[in-house]
């Protein structure tokens, strides 16, 4: 029923906390223009191997086209614009040289995306040199700057919406990282003058400028040159901002990628350590789930949206109640009655912050201690000086003791016992892998703990377990069947993949429906390979005897034939009882709600309708049964 | 349904010992009661006292023997009473037996059902067994353990028992304590028992399951290794999140004569077109649409499902994995059990391979699964062992869902040694954190772990039933104050 489309990465689970969302400090909407540098040395090619080389353009093109993609699904009220610099044609609001903004039909320059944007984006590069061209802008003897026009097209494009509610970006994707290089004297620092004043202006207008270099290992990209200044890196900033230099492509998509988000804080908490110390830290969701865009109804002559209107009827008299200020809960056959007030009254034990309780072992924390996506933690030093001194103590004692704290956490609403484990930073080719932090788990309580195992007990000490010999066939089993290089979400959501591929069809107007992979199926072919077939029968049989097959074969066909017998006979008993009746009649004269629902139910037997639900949805299936 | 009628018998112990823990076994008690009042109404409940100063149950009448043995309550469908019997236990003068207290408990049970019910009722014991027990007439106290055991197996009757202790006992009780943790322990070999220790009055009201709720399965059927092994397996959710109870809206409208009005309020939908709000869209005349950037893409239903994905039931073996390859923070969502197909020997002896295997060799194994037929949807996740270290539990499995790619935002972040030299500890600080964090134990060799989840009880619920009942007697009553355990 919504039409905001929800954040997808906001935390979803405490959306109904008012208190809790005014404490967010980011503008949830983001206006991002994309800077490309089009300059020929963008079109080098990266690597060394020739078939696979690919140009710094291409990693460019490529990362940003994936990340419209996850925007799409994810944020769609958010805008975009593109704009490439360095080309030989032009266009642009302000007819500047050197400039061309890409664009498709019925989007404005800077707007939200849209498939048809993504599709002709995405395959651009085919028609990049005919149709736009390439061409270094900045030349001895020329006024032209086409990186100071460029900042100028972008900043104008981010001129609409207010910084407080929008958060602006320009994200510039070059690997020149002295652009003023070939020039000289007077001009040079003019230049560069004018050029970080336009950056700067932008900056004071609440536009943040990023920069995202492409560089590899011989030919680091040296932020000092002049970036530096452009984006205002100062001291120790400027060491700070390593580039990593990449040895393969996909790696530089990878890390241009993940680059390309914004950080979103979901909100600021008070940690506090022990009496009369607290730190503050900012909470990240790195892990939720993406579901299906909400559904939107329409009307299905005109296409439009409808707004959903909700009313509240007494169920006794049928008149309209406004907002009803009670609640009940029938509880020793009365209902007790419970203001708005007093219920949230009860929910409120936390001041929402996060309280450490003490430390355990790290094995105290079981694999069925879990109940909801973790939340990631990182200290901040914007309002409490030293946080993120004594956040990195405990980080480096937990980390070495082997041990998680323990703490109690939870807005207005719903209070958790959590677990903050440590975790160290990780970092390979492809850029980092985990940040450094703690992530924080929410537990169960007991309530929240089923002890179905229990079930299964039984009151004789005759429960058969492994013996050796069979353990040792599932590890022969288990190791010929290790997965390589296996990574947590190296899978796509074939669920959502095809729901998405779909509506992109849909969108673009195709006839054809795409063929969306499913990565998640067992790999057929490996599974055929000897070794394994061999060890998964090794194991089989230690287990389950020789025989088993035919075992299961003969047993099965015994059961099948009894469960089916029973089918039979339950549909003939239903045809009979269901012939009693004449159901035309009833159903004429709106008598089917006298019969019972197991007579209702004979008639749906008899000729194999679903006999689920209400008695009243019974009815209307029987209703259509019959074509009335 | 007969299966929801099961019967409790509350055996506790109040003799002088324990009068100092009573506050927090009637709390648990009438929390207990007050769930089966609203969740469980037909189960019954009896109560009974031991080492009290009276004396009253049929065996002592019967055949003698049995003092300070108490019936509160005999076995009745739960009612409001026993929550108002519960809130006020007598105080009792007398060491208590709890050996006479069971065999009371079971003469009820039996009494009651005789060869009925088997299976549905349960005995359930809080003491916190530092009383001697006495003699038996004939035989060793072990005998008559293994005698009354062996007739709760044959009526089918369960067997609770929490024992409570504060403090490490003092040496003279220990040969008592010990004798008594072994006659328990004793029962618990020949019957379907589970014996709890706390320390803690917390703890304690943790310690019982208050809420019954009957375990359905998820999926039943075959964990594929390959096309030609499979398991036969039941899977159950192992954790599930129990959410605040939902209140419903309440009417006054209706007059206060109306001795059978419900009060409860009809939510009804109404959707209008945008341009003209005075037109109401009849449901026949609306159509689904998804969005996709700005735009809203309107799909019929039947054309919706005759396109989206319909993967085919079934739990699939990907391989296995190093444990450590997966990292704690990426189970997703509330967790999954899988437990061999109850009496398939082959099925539990498989699982126990498989568990045992991955477990010596700290491996886990990935799965895909599709729970039902017709489900539109995957999971990726993680099964790792739950090896049983009871005889008669079976080994098996937890399961927890593992993020897709779309699931995961990488941020990144900067690694703290690139922060300034002010903003890290020196070594005199690194220190003070860490002995900070060995001194702050929860889990000390010598206790019992603190705060451990499954005994730790969600506190805002629990506030709600106090209040719920205390408001069903005083209308009026305002939110007791909270005050932190």
């Amino acid at each position: 029923m919504n039409l905001d489309p929800q954040g997808l990465f906001r935390d979803h689970s405490d959306s109904d906390d008012e208190f809790e969302l005014e404490k967010e400090k980011d503008p949830s909407k983001e206006m991002v223009v994309y800077l490309i540098d089009a300059s020929p040395k963008m079109f080098d090619l990266v690597g060394n191997d020739e078939d696979k080389s690919q140009t710094y353009f291409h990693a460019a093109i490529s990362s940003i086209s994936q990340s419209l993609k996850t925007q799409i699904i994810g944020k769609s009220s958010d805008e975009v614009a593109i704009c490439f610099f360095n080309t030989k044609e032009k266009k642009n609001l302000q007819d500047l040289n050197g400039v061309f903004v890409f664009n498709v039909n019925d989007r404005e320059f800077l707007d939200q995306p849209t498939a048809k944007l993504i599709k002709e984006f995405s395959c651009i590069e085919g028609t990049f040199m005919s149709n736009i061209g390439s061409q270094y802008g900045i030349i001895p003897g020329s006024r032209e700057n086409s990186l100071y026009s460029a900042l100028w097209v972008a900043q104008a494009l981010l001129r609409k919406g207010s910084p407080k509610y929008v958060s602006k970006r320009i994200l510039v994707f070059t690997n020149e990282d002295n652009p003023f290089g070939n020039i000289t004297g007077a001009a040079k620092t003019d230049m560069i003058r004018t050029t970080v004043q336009r950056a700067y202006d932008a900056q004071e207008m609440g536009i943040s400028i990023e920069i995202l270099p492409l560089s590899i290992p011989n030919e680091p990209f040296n932020v000092s040159h002049f970036y530096a200044d452009l984006i205002g890196l100062e001291g120790d900033e400027v060491a700070q901002f390593l580039p990593s230099a990449v040895e393969r492509l996909e790696d530089m998509t990878d890390q241009l990628t993940k680059r390309i988000f914004k950080k979103r804080i979901v909100r600021t908490i008070s940690f506090s350590i022990a009496e009369g110390i607290n730190i503050e830290v900012n909470t990240y969701a790195l892990i939720r789930p993406a579901l299906p865009g909400s559904v939107t109804w329409l009307d299905s002559v005109t296409n439009l949206s409808l707004k959903a209107e909700r009313s509240f009827i007494c169920a006794d008299t049928g008149a309209l109640v406004h907002e009803p200020p009670k609640r009940f809960h029938p509880y020793k056959n009365e209902n007790v009655k419970f203001s708005v007030d007093e219920l949230s009254e009860i929910k409120r034990i936390s001041n929402g912050h996060l309280c450490l309780l003490g430390f355990k072992p790290l094995d105290l924390l079981k694999d069925y201690h879990n109940l909801k996506p973790s939340t990631f933690i990182f200290p901040t030093d914007e309002a409490i000086i030293g946080s993120t001194k004594i956040f990195i103590a405990l980080h480096r004692s937990m980390l070495q003791l082997k041990r998680f704290a323990l703490a109690f956490y939870g807005g207005s609403a719903n209070p958790r016992l959590v677990a903050l484990v440590a975790q160290d930073g990780v970092t390979s080719s492809s850029g980092q892998v985990e940040p450094p932090g703690m992530h924080m788990i929410y537990l169960p309580f007991s309530d929240d703990i089923r002890h179905v195992e229990e079930l299964q007990t039984t009151a004789d000490a005759g429960v058969p377990h492994a013996t050796d010999d069979q353990i040792k066939k599932a590890s022969v089993l288990m190791k010929r069947m290790e997965l390589k290089d296996f990574s947590v979400c190296q899978f796509a959501n074939p669920a959502l993949q095809r729901h998405y591929g779909i509506l992109q069809a849909l969108a673009l107007g195709e006839d054809e429906m795409p063929d969306i992979k499913d990565e998640t199926l067992p790999d057929e072919d490996g599974m055929a390979r000897p070794t394994i077939v061999n060890a998964l029968e090794d194991f089989k049989i230690a287990v389950y005897g020789e025989n088993h097959d035919l075992e299961e074969v003969s047993s099965k066909k015994s059961s099948g034939t009894d469960a089916s017998r029973k089918r039979k006979a339950m549909v003939e008993a239903a045809v009979e009882s269901a012939a009693n009746h004449d159901w035309a009649d009833l159903a004429d004269n709106g008598k089917l709600k006298d019969l019972t629902v197991p007579e209702l139910k004979n008639y749906l037997t008899a000729h194999n309708i679903p006999v689920t639900g209400k008695k009243e949805a019974l009815i209307s299936r029987i209703l259509t049964h019959l074509g009335r | 349904m007969a299966r929801s009628k099961e019967a409790l018998v509350l055996l506790l112990d109040v003799g002088p010992s324990m009068h100092s823990i009573l506050p927090e076994v009637e709390k648990l008690c009438t929390m207990l009661v007050q769930k089966k009042l609203m969740f469980n109404k037909n189960h019954e409940v009896g109560v009974v006292l031991f080492g009290t100063e009276e004396t009253k149950n049929e065996l002592e009448k019967e055949v003698g023997g049995y003092e300070n043995v108490f019936v509160l309550r005999d076995i009745k469908v739960v009612d409001a009473d026993v929550v108002d019997i519960l809130h006020n236990i007598p105080r009792g003068k007398f060491p208590g037996d709890f050996v006479d207290a069971i065999v009371v408990g079971i003469d009820m049970l039996i009494k009651k059902f005789g060869e009925t019910n088997k299976g549905k009722q349960c005995l359930c014991l809080v003491t916190n067994a530092q009383c001697p027990t006495k003699d038996p007439y004939e035989g060793t106290k072990e005998d008559q353990v293994d005698k009354i055991s062996s007739n709760m197996k044959a009526h089918g009757i369960k067997f609770d028992c929490v024992v409570i202790r504060e403090n490490p006992v003092e040496s003279a009780g220990k040969s008592v304590i010990d004798e008594n943790d072994h006659l328990l322990n004793q029962f618990s070999k020949n019957t379907i028992s589970k014996i709890v220790h706390v320390d803690s009055p917390l703890a304690l009201l943790g310690a019982l399951r208050t809420r019954s709720i009957s375990p359905v399965t998820v999926f039943r059927g075959d964990l594929e290794l390959g096309s030609t092994m499979k398991i036969k397996v039941w899977v159950y959710k192992k954790t599930s999140e129990e959410k605040f109870p939902a209140l419903k809206k309440y009417s006054d409208k209706a007059p206060s004569s109306d001795k059978y009005a419900t009060h409860e309020v009809k939510v009804d939908f109404e959707y209008r077109s945008k341009e003209d709000p005075d037109k109401v869209v009849p449901p026949e005349q609306r159509i689904k649409g998804y969005r996709y950037g700005p735009q809203v893409i309107p799909i019929s239903s039947a054309e919706w499902d005759s396109v989206k994905l319909k993967p085919d039931k079934g739990v699939k073996l990907l391989g296995f994995t190093d444990s450590s390859n997966i990292k704690r923070h990426y189970y997703m969502k509330d967790v999954y059990t899988f437990i061999p197909e109850p009496g398939n020997r082959k099925a539990i002896v498989a699982v126990s391979a498989i568990a045992r295997a991955m477990k010596e060799l700290n491996k886990v194994a990935i799965l895909r699964c599709v729970w039902k037929q017709g489900q539109g949807s995957v999971v990726i996740g993680i099964l790792s062992p739950n090896v049983s270290c009871m005889d008669n539990i079976p080994d098996s499995f937890y399961f927890n869902i593992l993020p897709f790619a779309e699931d995961v935002r990488e941020f990144q972040f900067p690694s703290f040694s690139r922060f300034p030299a002010t903003w890290l500890p020196n070594a005199h600080q690194q220190e003070a954190s860490d002995n900070f964090v060995r001194m702050l134990d929860l889990a000390p060799s010598d206790r019992e772990e603190m705060l451990k989840p499954e005994f730790t009880p969600n506190p805002v619920l629990e506030r709600f039933y106090r209040y719920l009942d205390l408001k069903s007697k005083q209308p009026d009553a305002s939110v007791p104050p909270w005050t932190a355990p």
